[in-house]
């Protein structure tokens, strides 16, 4: 029976071609919109981390001075003196301090010119903590960290500008004029959004090198890109004036793999606050906020205003090509009211009726949803054109791909809904007599 | 009221060229009831299709009402047509979207006449008809005879000089038919003229005068009109 | 041709008129709503930014290894690039002019006044600054060549003298009386004269949608300063036409100077802008590809339901026509149907247009619809359903009355 209706469903659509093909391409066009705007909102919205988004965290302190701030939400950052005096806290299962800076690297081959790069000191937890992969060796020991050894994690690609991409373990390079050994080198890394630093824009690549979070004391390396805000009225002279002053640069992330292990941090937090406050810090009410991924994510706004007033416009769109289809679908069905009759004298019931008119629908929508596919590419192509950074990422995955055919099915047997009730409520004889 | 003079009416197609009429001759004067028989394709709807200014010709000469419409713009045989001419058709030809009353006003409101008149006239069609009751209806609620009673009660709204009635019984039953003709009759009795062209040889005969068409010439019944095979020939060979 | 007997014949037939008013209502709401929005972007991006744009551009040098004196290093490297041929004025700033970079205080014209202090975007140029800048002093004098200091990139100290721009000066001295008086930063006492005031310039947060900053889009203040971490930024203006060539030409001759170091991120300033607009740019551009198909959609359906709606009343036409009815009232009849079915579209898509828009507004802070979009989204709806229907209808007009004497 359905070889016999999907025989049909071909008959009807070469017996009204100029009709089938307005039907198919309107509902090509709509799920192309629709679905090129929902792969860049998935993208925006997506997990980077699915399976322990909600047990890393990051940290804040609301520091700021008593002076008047709108802003109920407090800083995005911490400060080094907070930073450091928490990192000695044993009750998280990780804790990762990091920030960003910029530096010349310089390799000992003197072919490869030295070369301006990102470089983020961060705490050994940070490997572990956001799961970074590895080529090449591993990343640095709590040891190396607290004897402060001069070592260093590169990027693949940082490696295959400085070597080649040859296993560099072993090696040295010079980041803003001192030597690091390399003890590991990370595989591709693009977790989309770049939750654990949006500071750089959420959708932009890893950077070149990390070292040990230990030797920021001793480097003096600016934090470059993103915010530094200082809530003090004077600030002390210097790099270490700077550490010790109340500015919030850092970011902080934690992993607290149990509610209890949350409950101790935010008790453990909320102390460390009472305790400076009475050594004459934080002037403001205790303002700890300990954000998951997706809460940070949702936060910072990640997901674009424009994108979501977008989703809605697309929606719309796809509501428009729906109604045509519908339209289209029924003035196809009353010219064939004659067809119906004779099939239904014929004893075709109304099911097996219904049943023709939507494996009809469904291959229409097929259809439909192949062509909105293509499209979508090139409206992606379109999207990576107009904007930057987005050109790792605007891919559709299987999912998209099923999610734009279970569209495109469900929108043409929702069009098709009505004509076949419509067509499938006629009485058997009514339209043989008056041909 | 109505002369056809050597209306021929031909259609050229790739291959070959199909004569519908061939120098028909026909006259009806005012007041007559005229039927007009012939077997299928002899070209009685054709010729009911020029008459009624529904179809253009070939060649001859078409006279109505003493005008010569032989030669009009599409603008001005539709005028005529809306003034001068009512139509009764096989299938009803009612517009299902409307209702009676809507129906009937259709060719008023292309005449342009004013709202009061229509109702009035409107009102006194469907009076004739005996339909006066159900003007809020819609076709598909009504019989056939019942249909066919609006289309006509549509025509005599316009007061037309001239009925076309295109075989009017023939997607009815006999008591409805005859109920259909017996308007027709009432109608001619008033002095409009009416042409109808029918199969039926019961109806036909009803008509004050019979004509016959075969092959797309007229046969008038009473006064055997004359038709040389020569005449026959040379149309054939101009053509 | 009147309007009531066609109504009645779609109230009785309301199905495919009703597919065609929602899809109209829609595309009123989304092409209303759509340019709306883009008019809002294009605005946007043409908002004034107060500096010679087309003749400036910044670059960033990067010195390989530390430096011994950076300040002469700057003075050095400013004396070569002025004297290319070309280049009107060269100055190092703090950040490039609206590149999204920004050091940002609050100053206050009041003695112990922190609580009032005004949010401002701070950069740095030296005594050359404002006519590399292309900006005026319009009230008072520009810095002179002794005023100059060298600060570290960490640096946020304030100097004795400053620069305003006019929208700040005017904020802090509504009276417009600012010029010789003191701002205070911070707690400190410490007075810090104006000494001139500018033409606006617009802040380094000019590509920013923070409401914060909405209305303070060219409140500014110049410092005498100017800085170097472990690289610079300098801004370039040359003569109009010259550019390009002074592009090309400006890292070797920093690189003769001194070789070690890098140069990069040489960008025009109109790049620079491009780059801050970019995904406004976008936006518009997605949004007007909606609009085109949207309006394509729409009429195709209007043209194929009128199409189909022809050959479904083949007969009724012809039997019109042979009732009398000329082709213009074949045509009429159609174009009246659609005006109709598309009014009572555009009255339920005005309702939707404003119920999208009241989301953008509550959700979004987006501004309120207002003026003309509407009425010219009505006007825009009926022409273009007129337009559609307008072959079919020519098609209708066509079939010939003798469509009714024939049996099928």
């Amino acid at each position: 029976m359905f070889l016999y209706n999907l025989h049909l469903a071909w008959l009807s659509i070469k017996r009204t071609p100029v009709l089938s093909a307005l039907m198919v391409s309107a509902i090509a066009i709509g799920i192309a919109i629709c679905m090129t705007i929902i792969t860049v909102y998935k993208l925006m919205a997506n997990d980077p981390i699915p399976h322990k988004s909600n047990i890393i965290f990051t940290q804040t302190i609301d520091l700021r001075s008593a002076s008047p701030d709108d802003d109920p939400n407090g800083p995005d950052h911490m400060s080094y003196q907070d930073a450091q005096n928490l990192l000695k806290s044993d009750i998280p299962s990780k804790i990762s301090v990091h920030y960003q800076t910029v530096a010349v690297i310089k390799s000992e081959d003197e072919s490869v010119r030295p070369f301006r790069s990102r470089v983020r000191p961060v705490t050994a937890d940070f490997f572990s903590l956001f799961e970074t992969p590895f080529l090449f060796g591993n990343q640095w020991t709590a040891d190396d960290e607290d004897s402060l050894q001069q070592v260093v994690v590169i990027s693949r690609a940082l490696n295959l500008r400085l070597f080649g991409g040859i296993n560099s373990i072993g090696q040295q390079i010079q980041v803003a004029g001192r030597f690091y050994k390399i003890v590991g080198v990370l595989d591709d890394w693009t977790p989309t959004p770049r939750f654990f630093e949006l500071d750089g824009g959420a959708f932009s690549e890893t950077e070149g090198a990390f070292i040990p979070f230990s030797l920021v004391p001793a480097l003096e390396l600016r934090k470059s890109g993103g915010s530094t805000v200082c809530h003090a009225s004077e600030t002390k002279e210097g790099w270490q004036g700077f550490l010790t002053d109340e500015c919030t640069w850092l970011h902080m992330w934690v992993q607290l793999d149990t509610q209890e292990q949350q409950e101790q941090w935010k008790e453990h937090l909320d102390n460390y606050v009472k305790q400076q406050k009475e050594l004459g810090r934080f002037p403001r009410e205790l303002n700890n906020r300990l954000h998951s991924v997706m809460q940070w994510l949702e936060f910072k706004r990640v997901v674009n205003n424009d994108y979501i007033m977008l989703l809605g416009l697309a929606f719309m769109f796809l509501g428009v090509c729906l109604f045509n289809t519908v339209g289209l679908m029924l003035s196809q069905s009353l010219r064939r009211r004659g067809e119906v009759s004779v099939r239904r004298a014929l004893g075709g019931s109304k099911l097996t009726l219904f049943y023709q008119h939507m494996v009809e629908a469904s291959v229409i929508g097929l259809a439909g949803g192949a062509l909105g596919l293509v499209l979508a590419q090139a409206g992606l192509a379109g999207v990576r054109s107009l904007y930057r950074g987005f050109d790792l990422l605007t891919q559709m995955n299987w999912q998209l791909i099923a999610i734009t055919f279970g569209l495109s099915i469900l929108s043409s047997l929702l069009a098709g809904l009505l004509p076949t009730w419509r067509i499938c409520q006629l009485a058997p004889a009514q339209y043989l007599k008056t041909q | 009221m109505l002369t056809l003079k050597k209306v021929s009416k031909s259609f050229r197609t790739d291959l070959v060229e199909t004569h519908a009429l061939r120098s028909l001759d026909l006259t009806v004067d005012e007041g007559e009831f005229v039927a007009v028989t012939g077997p299928s394709g002899s070209g009685k709807t054709t010729f009911l299709n020029i008459a009624g200014l529904l179809e253009t010709f070939t060649s001859g000469q078409l006279i109505l009402d003493g005008e010569d419409v032989s030669n009009l713009s599409d603008r001005q045989r539709s005028i005529i047509r809306n003034q001068k001419i009512g139509f009764i058709f096989q299938g009803f030809n009612l517009i299902p979207d409307l209702n009676l009353y809507e129906n009937v006003e259709v060719p008023l409101r292309y005449r342009g006449i004013k709202k009061a008149e229509r109702k009035e006239r409107i009102e006194n069609a469907l009076e004739n008809v005996g339909l006066i009751g159900r003007m809020k209806h819609i076709p598909s609620q009504l019989s056939g005879g019942q249909q066919q009673r609006v289309a006509i009660a549509r025509a005599l709204a316009g007061e037309p000089k001239l009925l076309l009635a295109d075989e009017p019984t023939g997607n009815l039953d006999s008591l409805m038919a005859r109920q259909v003709i017996e308007l027709m009759e009432n109608i001619n009795d008033t002095g409009t003229t009416i042409v109808m062209v029918t199969h039926d040889a019961e109806l036909a005969h009803r008509a004050h005068r019979n004509i016959h068409i075969m092959d797309g010439e007229a046969v008038d019944m009473e006064q055997v009109l004359s038709m040389s095979q020569h005449q026959r020939a040379s149309k054939t060979a101009s053509a | 041709m009147e309007i009531q007997p066609i109504f009645n014949a779609l109230v009785r037939n309301r199905t495919g008129a009703m597919l065609i008013a929602l899809q109209i209502a829609l595309t009123l709401a989304v092409v209303v709503n759509a340019v709306f929005i883009i008019n809002q972007k294009l605005a946007r991006m043409e908002r004034p930014v107060g500096i010679d744009k087309d003749n400036i551009f910044t670059l960033r040098t990067t010195s390989i290894d530390e430096l011994e004196n950076r300040e002469t290093f700057l003075q050095a490297d400013m004396d070569v690039i002025r004297a290319i041929p070309g280049v009107i004025s060269a100055t190092p700033v703090l950040t490039t002019p609206q590149g999204g970079g920004t050091r940002v205080d609050g100053y206050h014209a009041e003695q112990g006044g922190y609580d009032f202090a005004q949010l401002v975007n701070i950069n740095y140029v030296d005594h050359m600054g404002f006519e590399a800048l292309g900006l005026k002093i319009v009230e008072g004098r520009n810095f002179t060549p002794q005023e100059i200091r060298y600060v570290a990139r960490n640096d946020d100290s304030v100097p004795e003298n400053i620069i305003l721009t006019e929208d700040y000066a005017n904020r802090l001295f509504p009276e417009g009386d600012a010029l010789g008086k003191n701002l205070y930063y911070g707690d400190n006492d410490r007075p810090i004269k104006i000494i001139g005031i500018a033409e606006n310039m617009a802040a380094g947060w000019f590509g920013a949608n923070s409401p914060v900053v909405a209305d303070k889009m060219y409140d500014m203040v110049f410092h005498p300063y100017i800085t170097y971490g472990n690289s610079a930024w300098y801004l370039i203006r040359t003569e109009p036409g010259a550019q390009n060539e002074v592009m090309l030409k400006v890292e070797d001759v920093l690189v003769e100077r001194f070789p070690e170091r890098l140069v990069d991120n040489i960008r025009s300033q109109n790049d620079l802008l491009s780059r801050v607009y970019a995904s406004d740019k976008a936006l518009a551009i997605i949004l007007s590809t909606v609009i085109v198909l949207l309006i394509g959609i729409t009429s195709l359906g209007v043209v194929g339901l009128a199409n189909s709606s022809v050959s479904q009343r083949h007969k009724q036409i012809g039997t019109r026509r042979a009732l009398g009815a000329q082709k213009a009232d074949v045509i009429s009849y159609f174009l009246i149907e659609n005006f109709i079915v598309t009014t009572f579209g555009i009255i339920a898509g005005i309702f939707l247009t404003y119920g999208f828009n009241y989301w953008l507004v509550t959700e979004f802070a987006q501004p309120k619809l207002e003026g003309y979009y509407v009425p010219l989204g009505v006007i825009l709806l009926l022409l273009l359903g007129q337009l559609a229907v307008f072959m079919p209808a020519l098609k209708a007009s066509s079939i010939s009355p003798a469509v009714a004497t024939r049996s099928i």
